[in-house]
């Protein structure tokens, strides 16, 4: 192994509660929640093979769907994996963004820079160690998660449907692609990460400037600034983009991290308008949604400013003096 | 014999306060030099310069390369202790001991196995469950295994009792050192190192105030216990400095004759301690 998978391995070691179990552990309790949930509702109806509905058995129902419905069945339970992935990713942009805030102040707070110091190992190379662990590392252990959910809930579904006399085969696994679905996801990590170098720079570089409390530094200081922005609106004539400020520069310093958080909801909306089904949900994460945000100008604007920022805080890590 | 440190007009200011004040030394191949001063005097941002730690004004060369820019390749054949206490709190032993050998060209795995079997460490053992005196044992071991030129240890045994004190030297001095490797200490615990060391440099205020080898300092100082009578024609002598123990007084003299100092009365090596404390007198008034 060189040097660098080390480097990735000692972060993984360090934030194996972080990478590993937060993420698991949101994938259980969403598992947990629809478990109770469906044990709830069926006690609460009766539970013999033959659930009838105006007289029409379920089981004879579920047998009969065209393929066209069943197709439509299958998306409908991609779009559902899909979003019930959400507490994981919510989970991992959290992890994420704490891992990053405490990535060069944790080592300077209790002085173990000195050990990794005292190694030959760049300090180019250890900053972007921690970039990767929170690009790449960490985002893949969150899909694992996600997957196990993935799977955790056809198998919840398949266990309700057999309870009704359904055929949990022809109707779940045959339709339901959570591969392909979970394929998509890990197609847009590349996406998330760039989307997220100016998050990562700017808690990074607050990590390796701040003598305390980096956490305070990479919030109130773009908070203020886009108080001040505001304020200056609201009070003078002039026309500053204070709206602009916010959305461009207040959160993509401090929510880029959140994975997905490229989505232009609005483009999103005026494709949905045209067409039916949960389908297109599904296309939401296509291709065209993948590149789309890569055409602009914004999220390369954004990921060179987080490169620069990253850049500083190297040179931060090799010449401050604190320790 | 090359020099493994080369420092020439070595100047590193904080504010009003020069740490290291126009600094000049020269350390050579196969030597255990003790950097001694009282706190403040500038031991640590010397070393740090050396280290390629910190910025500073001056030429220092280490190993024929220039710190501050050849930090990387330097770290290759330098290893450094800095302080008890830096070796992160989550970090196991096995996972310390994978990770050094993961990334350094000269660590032995099997030497360092072999000194962690002397002590009381596990493999699973994690930093944070370990009294200050294994988390130095362990470092040493990691540091030992490495097979590097220069060695620098800053306080290595602060806040260890005196076994692992020793311990820690008599490792040091029996399983790392040979004419190939170069080791500086600085400590305030001068009476533990002084039987190691071969070479002594006091600093003071940024300033190195004695620079010599060990067989040097013991031909030019000396301590004479004098009787009462004699203490006048002692003090004529100008001595470095003068304590009283049972009624007698005791001379410390820099560069006296020795025959003539044995006329006032009983002579012997001064401790370095004892040099230390008359050669800095003063330091804090």
């Amino acid at each position: 192994m060189n040097t660098f998978a080390w480097l990735l391995k000692r972060e993984y070691w360090e934030h194996r509660g972080g990478f590993l179990w937060a993420p698991l552990i949101a994938a259980g309790v969403v598992l947990l929640v629809f478990t109770i949930a469906a044990f709830t509702g069926m006690s609460n109806i009766n539970l013999n093979g033959n659930a009838l509905i105006n007289g029409v058995r379920l089981g004879d129902l579920a047998s009969t769907l065209t393929p066209e419905q069943k197709l439509q069945m299958g998306a409908g339970l991609d779009v559902g994996l899909f979003f019930a992935g959400a507490p994981v990713a919510i989970t991992l942009a959290i992890v994420t963004f704490f891992y990053l805030l405490g990535s060069l102040y944790d080592e300077r707070r209790d002085r173990s820079i000195l050990f990794w110091k005292s190694l030959p190992v760049s300090d180019l190379e250890t900053v972007l160690s921690k970039v990767a662990a929170a690009t790449v590392v960490a985002p893949l252990f969150a899909l694992a998660a996600a997957l196990a959910l993935m799977l955790g809930l056809l198998i919840l579904f398949s266990v309700i449907v057999s309870v009704y006399g359904i055929n949990p085969f022809t109707t779940i696994w045959a339709n339901a692609s959570p591969l392909s679905v979970i394929g998509k996801i890990a197609m847009l990590i590349p996406l998330n990460a760039i989307w997220a170098l100016p998050s990562i720079g700017w808690l990074m570089l607050c990590s390796a400037f701040a003598k305390r409390v980096p956490f305070l530094w990479a919030t109130l200081l773009p908070v203020a600034a886009g108080t001040c922005v505001s304020i200056f609106d609201a009070v003078t004539h002039l026309r500053v983009p204070n709206d602009w400020f916010w959305q461009h520069i207040v959160a993509r310093l401090l929510f880029s991290v959140l994975p997905g958080s490229w989505m232009d909801f609005d483009a999103l909306e005026r494709r949905m308008d045209h067409v039916d089904g949960p389908q297109v949900l599904v296309n939401a994460i296509d291709m065209n949604t993948i590149l789309g945000p890569l055409s602009g100008p914004n999220i390369w604007i954004g990921a060179a400013a987080g490169v620069g920022m990253i850049a500083l805080a190297i040179w931060l890590r090799r010449w401050r003096d604190d320790s | 014999m090359s020099a493994v440190v080369q420092a020439r007009n070595l100047s590193k200011r904080f504010g009003a306060t020069a740490a290291l004040d126009d600094v000049s030394f020269t350390i050579e191949a196969g030597r255990i030099v003790g950097l001694i001063g009282p706190n403040g005097a500038g031991k640590t941002t010397a070393l740090k310069a050396i280290l390629g730690l910190t910025d500073f004004q001056g030429d220092l060369s280490v190993l024929g390369m220039d710190p501050r820019k050849q930090r990387h390749e330097l770290m290759q054949q330098v290893c450094f202790i800095a302080d008890v206490a830096v070796l992160p709190r989550w970090l196991r032993v096995s996972e310390a001991i994978d990770f050094v050998a993961g990334v350094h060209p000269r660590f032995s795995r099997e030497k360092c196995e072999r000194f962690l079997a002397r002590t009381k460490l596990k493999p699973r053992m994690r930093v944070r469950e370990m009294s200050k005196g294994m988390i130095v044992q362990l470092h040493l071991a990691l540091v030992m295994a490495i097979d590097a030129r220069l060695l620098v240890l800053d306080e290595p045994t602060l806040g260890l009792d005196i076994l692992y004190r020793k311990e820690f030297y008599q490792s040091l001095l029996n399983d790392y050192f040979d004419e190939q490797k170069t080791i500086v200490i600085t400590t305030h615990q001068v009476e533990e190192v002084e039987h190691i060391l071969t070479d002594l440099m006091f600093i003071r205020d940024g300033k190195i105030i004695l620079d010599a080898s060990m067989d040097a300092i013991a031909d030019r100082f000396t301590e004479v216990m004098v009787n009462p009578d004699k203490a006048a024609a002692a003090r004529a002598l100008q001595p470095l400095g003068e304590r009283q123990i049972f009624g007698k007084s005791i001379f410390l003299f820099d560069g006296n004759e020795k025959p003539r100092l044995a006329e006032l009365g009983e002579t012997r090596q001064p401790s370095i301690a004892d040099l230390f404390v008359a050669t800095m007198k003063g330091t804090y008034a």
